[in-house]
Formats: structure tokens, C-alpha cells, sequence
């Protein structure tokens, strides 16, 4: 469910980088499997180190 | 059965070694969002559903406390903004896909309620398109089920195995539609 609602942000073309973080922070928190706790590591990696170069 | 002492918010409390977390914060007076479990006797918890999360002191990730069993000492932390947040991120990802609250089958629902009692009545997220929205299955004249407001959470299927022990019910195609 987390991953789904995340491709759908990350689809469009303004992200709303707000409700991703909040996003990416719950699944890394309380998924149930490891894959969906990582899932959201390289969207958190690119708003923490990109943050600036995406609009 | 072992009796465990620990702290629920910094609260010492006392629950047996085979009561969950869950079940002895509601005995405390905190009653933590709960959708896949259901608090009647002879239901198994799943602690699939992540609605009743709550941090635990020096643990990586939260735990679900419907499932989870307490230990000697264990701080659990329920009111504290990572939990909060986490639950209501939970409810707001479920009550996305579901059909609005006014033209919903039923508005007055077990999950609208734990919604409603966390404050959250609306999603920002997109909604999944309609085509894969699964539509009401009545199928066979002893049940029918809206399965578009259906979170997977299994209860049903426990329910039925576990509770009534008739096994007659099962989930397929849990991504995509549902049967």
C-alpha cells in the first residue's frame, strides 16, 4: 500500500516532498517486512541529498 | 500464567506473559486503534493491519501491539509523536481507497469510528484507479461483501477458520481485485 501510494507521488511532476517524507518515515517504521521498512531509502536518500535540485 | 511487569507511558503496569501489549493498555484506559484484531474472545491477533503501533524503548522499529507480548521492564510508549503518527499515516493510507465516508456502505463502521477517533477523515493521497476497485461479490446466496471497502486484513478469514471453525472463506488476488 505504501509502495503503491509512493509511485503515484513519485509519478507526478511537482513532488510533494512533505507528505513523501511523512510517507517513507511510516513505512520504514511500521511495516511489517524488511523490504517495506528499505522501500522508501532511495526516495528518502534523494529529498535528503537532492532536496535543493528537485522541484 | 507469569505475571510481567512494565511501563506503558511511563506508567507501571502488570499484565500476564500471554496478554498482548494491546490488552493491557486498554485495561489501563488506552484504547489503541484496532482493525484487524478484533477484542472478543477466540479471535487470534494478526498485527497485520499496523493501525495499533507503539514505540518500545530501544527498538529499531515500532511494534504492533495487538500481537505483540510484553516482557519484565519493556517501556512501551504509546502517545509519543513517531506512534501517533505512524497510526494515523496508517488510517489515512486505508481510508484513501475506501468509498467516501457520506456514500460509504456503512458510515457508522468499526473502521470509520477508529478513523474518525484519531482525526483523520481525509487522505492526500490519489485514490487507486477505478478499474481496479473491486466490485461487490454476492455471488453465492449465503454471503455477499462489499469488497471495495475491504483492507485485507484477514479477520474474516480468521474469523471464520478459527471462531466458527467452518473454513469456508479464503482471500485471492490481494494486490489487484480481490475474490
Amino acid at each position: 500500500m505504501g509502495t503503491e501510494k509512493a509511485v503515484k507521488l513519485l509519478e507526478k511532476n511537482n513532488w510533494d516532498k512533505k507528505l513523501l517524507n511523512e510517507l517513507v518515515e511510516m513505512m520504514g517504521d511500521a511495516s511489517i517486512c524488511g523490504l517495506g521498512q528499505a522501500a522508501g531509502n532511495p526516495i528518502r536518500c534523494a529529498l535528503k541529498y537532492f532536496g535543493k535540485d528537485i522541484s | 500464567m507469569k505475571k510481567v511487569k512494565f511501563f506503558i507511558d511511563d506508567i507501571p503496569v502488570e499484565g500476564s506473559q500471554d496478554e498482548s501489549i494491546w490488552t493491557v493498555a486498554k485495561r489501563e484506559g488506552i484504547t489503541l486503534p484496532h482493525l484487524c484484531f478484533a477484542d472478543k474472545p477466540g479471535y487470534r491477533a494478526d498485527g497485520n493491519c499496523r493501525a495499533c503501533m507503539v514505540s518500545i524503548e530501544g527498538e529499531r522499529v515500532l511494534a504492533a501491539s495487538c500481537i505483540r507480548k510484553p516482557t519484565e521492564g519493556m517501556k512501551v510508549v504509546t502517545n509519543d509523536e513517531r506512534s501517533i503518527k505512524s497510526r494515523k499515516m496508517v488510517l489515512e493510507l486505508l481510508v484513501t481507497d475506501q468509498p467516501d465516508r457520506e456514500t460509504s456502505h456503512d458510515p457508522d463502521s468499526h473502521f470509520w469510528k477508529i478513523a474518525s477517533d484519531i482525526d483523520v477523515e481525509k487522505s492526500r493521497f490519489e485514490k487507486r484507479e477505478k478499474k481496479i476497485v473491486p466490485c461487490e461479490d454476492s455471488s453465492h446466496v449465503a454471503m455477499s461483501v462489499n469488497l471495495d471497502a475491504c483492507i485485507n486484513c484477514n479477520l474474516c478469514v480468521r474469523a471464520c477458520r478459527e471462531v466458527q471453525v467452518n473454513d469456508v472463506i479464503g482471500m485471492g488476488n490481494r494486490v489487484t481485485p480481490r475474490r
